[in-house]
């Protein structure tokens, strides 16, 4: 009985003895190894799901988000039947089989089969349950509102690299960096929580724009592209006061989601990247330097009666002989002989200086990439009929940014500002990491020059102005019609047949909530600015007035409906 | 001696069980805990899942809701459903509350974002 219970005794301290030496193994002398095995066992290394901030207009409603969608990939060597899996998934990605065979045979292992799928084309995947086949979380740039705004914001690529419009010029706060995270995974494969987010936002972006706004106006560019069967067509609708841009819009256009698919000429940003000869709506360089140097008084009188005037070698025509007129009458019936009269008796040193002042041949720093700065010549290389052609806006090249932005100093008492299309930028918790300063609004002209300049250009939407048709019923307009040849490519002389046709201005005229330009290229049918583009202004404006609650100003005690504002 | 014994004698009887007892509930405690921990983990795993399918959902239906609230959207239901006309101006008037008319400030302030 002793002895067995000795060898008992003994069988267990054996027995113990070789456990604790086990141990000893793996928890000492073995640890580094088997840690760093369990580790690459347990440890999954996963990428931080990286997601574009959001961008919104001014009242907040989405314009640019993020679909959480999946790409399709394969291992070509896992998948065992690649001609019926290439047939089968040909009718839900809609690819050729051909083409997905293709990819199977990569001697790579990992090749993308299809990137971004919708949810239901994913869901019917997974369901053919095809081996070799896997899924990742992609997310997809969604625009909303489709074409609306297009050249603002902008557009990504499949891998949500920035390539247009707000997307690419403050990428640096929409993106965010992303990087790696450390999972810890059981045997079967399934992720223990980390406590911490494996998404990182980027910061989101308000802009100026109304969508409202943005869609009367493009709405109406539409319509005035099918009227005038027309090239292209930009509208720009600026808040006067602080440069704030409320819509811009271009045609042709494109939509977005689709960039990939859409031509050059539809992506670009007409507004700020093509220039034109402005023609008239120039002239309010002459005007306003004639007031503000003294040159002239709203009296003081031009004999347009010849229908045309010398300037150097040069003669400058108007389209009727308009008899002898005032200097106020010279603006509102644009007579070009009465302006380069004026731009004679101003000199082209001051004609340049003025032009200058008003922000031509500079770009206007406005955020959105590829603008340019269009041109004026320095004086030194004026020829003699540089004068001329320059008081009636020939010779130099203007964006109808810039157009715009010179008028809006008209509408606002002198200021010169500074468009923008991005107000402020918040981070995904709501903190203010950008907001515009405007501090670099400088004065141009004096208060009293741009009053007086102002009713001139009242007159023009008025009865024998040029700009009737862009008189708003109910609220008083002040702009200028422009009406100028284009350059033929082929001659490199004026065309015939080709003009833009504009009308530049603001409204209400005493009290500017809206400054807009409207420039339609090549029109058929009709050239005057007052004919084609004028109408265009009109019908955005009244819209834009009711939208924005703007009340008539002729109205006082006819009303019917009363509504409040809240 | 026969004091010293009786001594012993109560330690093996009560005190080695009792830490060997001891011994085992600490170790049982310690396996049980870290059970615990990695079942809470799983549960917290499935939530945190389910969250990201819900906040995936959400992102869809924001965007769903953002195309079917544009402008354009509403006018052509208004225009083509519902047989609404833009009000004639000379039939509104504005009773200001304060202020001048004028655009929204470009500002999310008091508005709260629609993102997660």
């Amino acid at each position: 009985m002793r002895k067995r219970a000795i060898i008992l005794n003994t069988a267990i301290i054996f027995g113990f003895v070789a456990v604790f030496f086990r141990l000893t193994d793996l928890m000492i002398l073995s640890y580094g190894r088997l840690s760093e095995k369990a580790k690459m066992q347990q440890l999954k290394q996963e990428d931080i799901q990286v997601r574009r901030g959001l961008i919104f207009d001014r009242r907040g409603r989405e314009l640019g988000v993020n679909l959480e969608l999946e790409s399709l990939y394969c291992d070509p060597d896992a998948v065992v039947s690649p001609e019926t899996a290439a047939h089968d998934l040909s009718g839900i990605i809609g690819k050729n089989p051909d083409v997905i065979l293709t990819k199977f045979s990569s001697a790579r292992r990992f090749v993308w089969l299809e990137r971004k799928l919708n949810p239901e084309a994913a869901e019917k995947i997974k369901r053919m349950d095809i081996k070799g086949l896997g899924f990742m979380p992609d997310a997809k740039r969604f625009y909303p509102k489709g074409k609306l705004a297009s050249h603002i914001i902008g557009a990504v690529g499949i891998d949500n690299q920035p390539l247009e419009g707000i997307e690419l010029r403050y990428n640096k706060f929409l993106k965010t960096p992303g990087g790696k995270i450390l999972v810890t995974r059981d045997a079967k494969g399934r992720t223990l929580s980390t406590g911490v987010d494996i998404e990182s936002r980027g910061n989101n972006i308000v802009l100026t724009i109304d969508e409202g706004l943005q869609y009367i106006a493009e709405k109406e560019l539409d319509a005035a592209m099918a009227r005038w069967q027309a090239s292209a067509a930009t509208v720009i609708m600026m808040d006067p006061f602080t440069g704030e841009i409320l819509a811009l819009a271009n045609r042709p256009s494109y939509d977005a989601n689709n960039a990939a698919y859409a031509k050059d000429f539809e992506r670009r940003n007409r507004a700020i990247t093509d220039c034109y000869e402005p023609g008239s709506t120039f002239k309010i360089i002459v005007g306003t330097a004639a007031i503000e140097e003294r040159i002239v008084k709203l009296s003081t009188k031009f004999d347009c009666s010849k229908g045309a005037v010398s300037v150097g070698n040069s003669v400058i025509h108007d389209a009727h002989k308009q008899g002898v007129l005032t200097f106020k009458e010279v603006i509102q019936k644009s007579s070009n002989v009465g302006s380069a009269m004026i731009g004679m008796k101003l000199g082209k040193e001051r004609v340049y200086k003025y032009a200058k002042r008003f922000g031509f041949g500079e770009k206007t720093g406005i955020d959105l990439p590829g603008e340019v700065s269009g041109w004026i010549r320095p004086p030194r290389k004026w020829w003699s009929g540089s004068i001329g052609a320059v008081s009636i806006g020939q010779e130099v090249a203007v964006t109808p940014l810039q157009v715009v932005r010179a008028y809006s100093v008209i509408a606002n008492g002198g200021i010169l500002v500074a468009p923008h299309v991005v107000s402020e930028i918040r981070s995904p918790a709501g903190i203010v990491v950008y907001s515009f300063n405007s501090s670099e609004n400088k004065a141009v002209i004096s208060k009293k020059t741009a009053e007086i300049f102002k009713d001139i250009l009242k007159t023009v939407s008025e009865e024998g102005g040029t700009g009737e048709g862009a008189a708003v019923e109910g609220n008083k307009v002040a702009g200028k019609t422009g009406t100028a040849q284009m350059i033929d490519p082929r001659t490199r002389r004026y065309s015939k047949e080709k003009y833009v046709s504009s009308f530049v201005g603001f409204v209400p005229a005493d009290n500017p909530m809206i400054a807009m330009i409207v420039v339609i290229y090549e029109p058929k049918g009709q050239i005057y600015g007052g004919v084609v583009a004028a109408p265009v202004f009109k019908e955005i404006a009244n819209q834009s007035l009711s939208y924005l609650n703007v009340p008539r100003e002729d109205t006082d005690g006819e009303n019917i409906l009363v509504v409040e504002r809240r | 001696m026969t004091h010293a014994n009786r001594h012993n004698g109560i330690f093996s009887f009560i005190f080695i069980p009792l830490s060997i007892a001891f011994l085992l509930f600490g170790v049982f405690s310690v396996v049980w805990l870290r059970a615990g921990v990695r079942t809470v983990e799983y549960a917290i795993s499935t939530l945190e899942n389910k969250r990201k399918e819900a906040l995936n959902e959400k992102k869809m239906l924001m965007a769903e809701k953002a195309s079917l609230l544009s402008v354009q959207n509403i006018k052509s239901t208004g225009d083509k459903k519902l047989g609404l006309i833009f009000p004639d101006r000379v039939k509104v008037v504005y009773v200001k509350k304060k202020g001048t008319p004028a655009p929204y400030r470009a500002s999310l302030t008091g508005r709260r974002l629609t993102e997660p």
